[in-house]
């Protein structure tokens, strides 16, 4: 078990392009934390770092209080699994997993037994003298995964070791990972563009855009209280809508005014977009689909006109637009609303969030 | 804010000497990887220098007055350099003429071994006839069959038809290649079939299909055969040496062979001579030198 | 009128492989035949078999000194080319393997013995290895006579030749060590494997399929080499480098035994074959992927 740390660490390449930038994260003894963002956002890159994979242009890395910037990728510590699995294809699946253990010069039976028992943990005891080849995605995977916990590191990284599965395994592949996590307490760095398996994994989640940390927080801080409007869009399925609105009064009652829909608002959410200087300023209203709703006041209602309902049995979702903008809103299963019909939506306000139309910056982030 | 705890957490830890350790180890390991780096390179250079040894001794003999070789101290490069060599190579033998019959020889064989090639492969990836998988199997045993077991019946063949001496014994036994066929139809493989109907269903004609279509797409197979082709026709020795007995039809490789005497005077006249006729195939090589990699692995190794 | 038609089809077909299938029968299969014929006969000078004796030449040679010899020197000669021609060119593929300045060069380098032909080579050899004038005995302070001495012209002449061989064998393992997988050396790195864990475990292993191929490759073309013989030792002294395709050579255009040297194409061509069946059987066991 480690902590990890990163301090200011930033990865340039000779042709000036900048990967990583600023990077500081302090990662707790046997915390699960995840790298998530789009592709090319510099999370690989920064794990690659940890990893030893890449030079560290500028900054810190420490491992256990113990600055790792200039030690050998197998002087950290540390073990990973690839997105391609990087097995080894001439080895079979016990050799594959032996040989972390054989290059460390490990005894025989101590090897013998780990691989035996990680084998049987993960179910695949029956596939030993299997070579890679002859595996399927799901038993390379749990043989990449078996091959890092005969190890046992104090550090496991994980670069989208999920990505290359179909979707039922990559379901069950999360929860053995999760309960693996439980069992072993080892501290997990795991990086991935699914944000799905970010929000369920996940002790901690760094969102990462251009080589920029935008939010460090656990999933439920992530989904309730984005930094941002880039981490608000990228958190949560289907994704959050954004419309613009213009913050006014009609009388005593303060509203957003959206294209021709009025949305009424609280004294405290009013008094507060005065004391920032908003009042009779354009905003980017976000609501999450979830958080739209068939009833309400009519003081706070936008009309949408649905082009595509997907009943999903759990749910139905109802796809269309309101003032020219796309939008997605989740109704219940008893939802009746068919293509091409108009229907009234009440946001929840209360959960409806704010953002700066120039910084882009969530104005409630508290 | 949980973000502003992370930044500011260095707790305990006092950062000078953070910046002084690090700037130590930032120092080793650029050390490091310094050495390792000029190992690397040493270590290339080191080989470099004994696989292209050879070479550079010829070019630097070449170059060499002959009374500067005989001397046993270590003379590596000429001190006063001249061409009379070359001259005198050029003078001595008809080399000029080896030269142009060389290229004539290994030029008709490259185009030929390509054209017989490309027909051969087109009609076992993309045409349908009875017997066609055992003629492509008979084709790959051929390559089973080294040309010195055939070579004394071919001459005594040429021989009893007096065709000894002349360009076409040494350009037609080479016509065709089982290597050739096999890397064009890996090429032709990769490609689907239906590339070849929306053809036939435009009105394309087979002869035209392969002219305007297959061989402009293996532009790199054909590049790489090409290359290998001609330094193999160019390098040529049994054979030429076995049908040309006049100066008039022989290739480069036999023609240097009359300036190999035991005479010592002549020696620095030789190796002119032959690092006038390795420069061709060198040239060849090296602007084919990236075709030929692309076109030999990339269909073949992996297929 | 159906079957008339395809039947035209195909006949147009068979046009494609004729010419390819012409040389290789003017050329490949009909003097293959007349090699094993003629191998079953005392010929005259002009090469017409005169008199059937059946395995006669067959036996003359394998009682011969002078065929077991040649055989034997082709023997150590194809195991010195191979070995040294192969562990060369990989040695190239392998300094070469990951990038730093100068790269190109360096493997432009590697490969160009290919280009360069046997008889050209065997002239620059004579000259190095010369006895006085030399550079070989010059760096090395020596002074023998390397292609005089029995002892040291089969080595010589192998060591030509296993430079020759090293140009395309290093393209060979180039291109195997670019299908290895990048992403299992930084899982062995992460590992704690080292440099030479990692070659004996992951790059020679990943070079074993194309490895077997350049074996089988380089064995034929050594078995052969007939160039260098020819012109730096003519198989002497005395008869240590008479390598099999020499001695074919020498029988039929010196002694104008077309006989004899037939079948000694023919006891060539079963070698190789022999050597080739051999090899991938063994590969069938051994090399799974």
């Amino acid at each position: 078990m480690a902590n990890v740390s990163l301090v200011s660490v930033n990865k340039s390449y000779s042709n000036g392009f900048q990967a990583v930038k600023d990077f500081n994260l302090e990662i707790r003894d046997g915390e699960f934390i995840i790298f998530v963002g789009p592709s090319g956002c510099g999370k690989s890159t920064t794990l690659r770092m940890v990893a030893g994979l890449e030079d560290i242009s500028s900054g810190e890395l420490w491992i256990d209080n113990q600055l790792a910037n200039f030690l050998e990728p197998g002087e950290r510590g540390l073990s990973m699994v690839f997105q391609n699995y990087a097995l080894y294809p001439y080895m079979s699946v016990y050799e594959n997993m032996a040989f972390g253990l054989r290059v460390n010069h490990l005894e025989k039976a101590e090897i013998d037994k780990r691989v035996r028992e990680a084998a049987e943990l993960l179910q695949i005891s029956h596939l030993l003298d299997r070579k890679p080849n002859a595996l399927s995605g799901g038993q390379k995977q749990r043989v990449a995964i078996g091959s890092v916990l005969v190890r046992k590191p104090k550090l496991f990284l994980m670069d989208e070791p999920l990505s290359n599965l179909d979707a039922k395994l990559r379901t069950q592949m999360r929860v053995e990972l999760a309960k693996i996590h439980r069992q072993f307490g080892a501290t997990i760095i795991y990086v991935t563009h699914d944000q799905v398996e970010a929000m369920t994994l996940g002790d901690r989640i760094v969102v990462m855009k251009e080589g920029v940390i935008q939010q460090v927080a656990s999933p439920n801080e992530l989904y309730n209280n984005p930094v941002n409007q880039f981490v608000a869009g990228f958190i949560g399925s289907p994704a959050m809508n954004f419309l613009k609105v213009l913050v006014t009064r009609e009388g005593e009652q303060a509203i957003l005014k959206c294209g021709e829909y009025r949305l009424a608002i609280s004294k405290i959410l009013e008094r507060r977009l005065q004391e920032k200087g908003y009042l009779g300023k354009e905003l980017m209203l976000g609501i999450r689909p979830e958080d739209l709703h068939e009833d309400g006041s009519e003081t706070c209602r936008l009309q949408m006109n649905v082009m595509v309902r997907e009943g999903l049995g759990a749910e139905v979702l109802l796809h269309g637009e309101i003032i020219g903008e796309p939008v997605c809103a989740k109704m219940p299963p008893s939802c009746q609303v068919q293509n091409h019909e108009k229907i009234w939506l009440y946001p929840d306000m209360s959960k409806v969030k704010l953002f700066d139309l120039e910084t882009e910056e969530n104005i409630l982030y508290i | 804010m949980e973000q502003q705890v992370i930044l500011t957490r260095t707790d305990g830890r006092d950062h000078a000497k953070v910046l002084e350790l690090q700037r130590e180890a930032g120092e080793r390991a650029k050390m490091r990887r310094r050495v390792r780096k000029v190992t690397l390179v040493t270590l290339n250079l080191i080989v470099a220098g004994i696989i292209l040894l050879p070479l550079l001794y010829a070019v630097s003999i070449a170059f060499m007055p002959s009374n500067e070789l005989f001397t046993t101290d270590l003379n590596l490069l000429p001190s006063h350099p001249t061409l009379e060599n070359f001259k005198q190579a050029l003078v001595k033998v008809p080399l000029a003429r080896f030269v142009g019959n060389s290229f004539l020889v290994a030029g008709c064989i490259t185009v030929g071994q390509i054209i017989s090639c490309s027909l051969a492969a087109f009609s076992f990836s993309f045409l349908e006839y009875k017997g066609k998988n055992i003629l492509f199997m008979i084709v790959m045993a051929t390559m089973m069959i080294p040309g010195e077991a055939t070579i004394i019946s071919n001459y005594l063949t040429v021989s009893k038809l007096g065709w000894l001496d002349t360009y076409p014994v040494l350009i037609i036994p080479y016509l065709t290649s089982a290597m050739g066929i096999f890397l064009f139809r890996q090429f032709y493989m990769s490609f689907p079939i239906s590339l070849y109907e929306s053809a036939k269903i435009d009105g394309c004609s087979n002869l035209r299909f392969i002219f305007k279509i297959l061989i402009p797409l293996t532009k790199a197979a054909i590049g790489a055969m090409a290359v290998y082709t001609f330094i193999n026709a160019w390098n040529m020795y049994m054979w030429p040496l076995l049908v040309t007995g006049s100066s008039i039809h022989r290739t480069v490789q036999i023609g240097i062979g009359m300036l190999d005497s035991e005479d010592s005077q002549s020696i620095t006249l030789m190796i002119a001579g032959v690092v006038m006729i390795i420069v061709p195939s060198i040239s060849i090589f090296i602007i084919g030198q990236k075709q030929l990699i692309r076109g030999m692995f990339s269909g073949a190794v992996k297929g | 009128m159906n079957t008339k038609k395809k039947k035209g089809f195909s006949l147009g077909a068979y046009c494609y492989v004729l010419p390819a299938m012409l040389v290789f029968a003017v050329f490949l299969f009909y003097p293959f035949v007349k090699t094993i014929y003629l191998s079953l006969y005392k010929t005259n000078k002009m090469g017409e078999a005169k008199l059937f004796v059946g395995m006669g030449n067959y036996i003359d040679l394998l009682t011969s000194a002078s065929f077991r010899n040649s055989l034997i020197v082709t023997a150590i000669f194809v195991v010195i080319v191979v070995a040294g021609g192969m562990m060369l060119g990989l040695l190239g593929a392998v300094l070469c393997n990951r990038a730093f300045p100068g790269i190109r060069i360096f493997s432009t380098a590697y490969a160009l013995p290919m280009a360069i032909a046997s008889s050209s080579a065997a002239l620059i050899f004579k000259i190095m290895l010369h006895p006085s004038i030399g550079i070989v005995n010059k760096l090395l302070h020596l002074n023998i006579n390397w292609i005089n001495d029995p002892k040291y012209a089969l080595v010589c002449v192998a060591i030509l030749t296993a430079w020759l061989n090293s140009g395309i064998n290093f393209l060979y393992f180039s291109a195997g060590l670019s299908n290895i997988d990048e992403s299992i050396y930084e899982r062995a790195s992460v590992d704690g494997a080292n440099a030479v864990q990692k070659f004996f475990r992951l790059t020679l292993p990943g070079l074993s399929p194309i490895m077997f191929y350049t074996l089988v490759v380089n064995i034929i073309q050594a078995f052969q080499s007939f160039g260098q013989v020819k012109i730096l030792t003519k198989g002497g002294p005395g008869e240590s480098t008479n390598l099999i395709v020499y001695s074919i050579y020498r029988d039929a255009f010196f002694n104008y035994r077309f006989g004899s040297a037939a079948a000694e194409s023919v006891i060539l061509f079963l070698i190789i074959l022999v050597l080739t069946l051999l090899m991938f059987k063994a590969e069938k066991k051994g090399v799974s992927y």
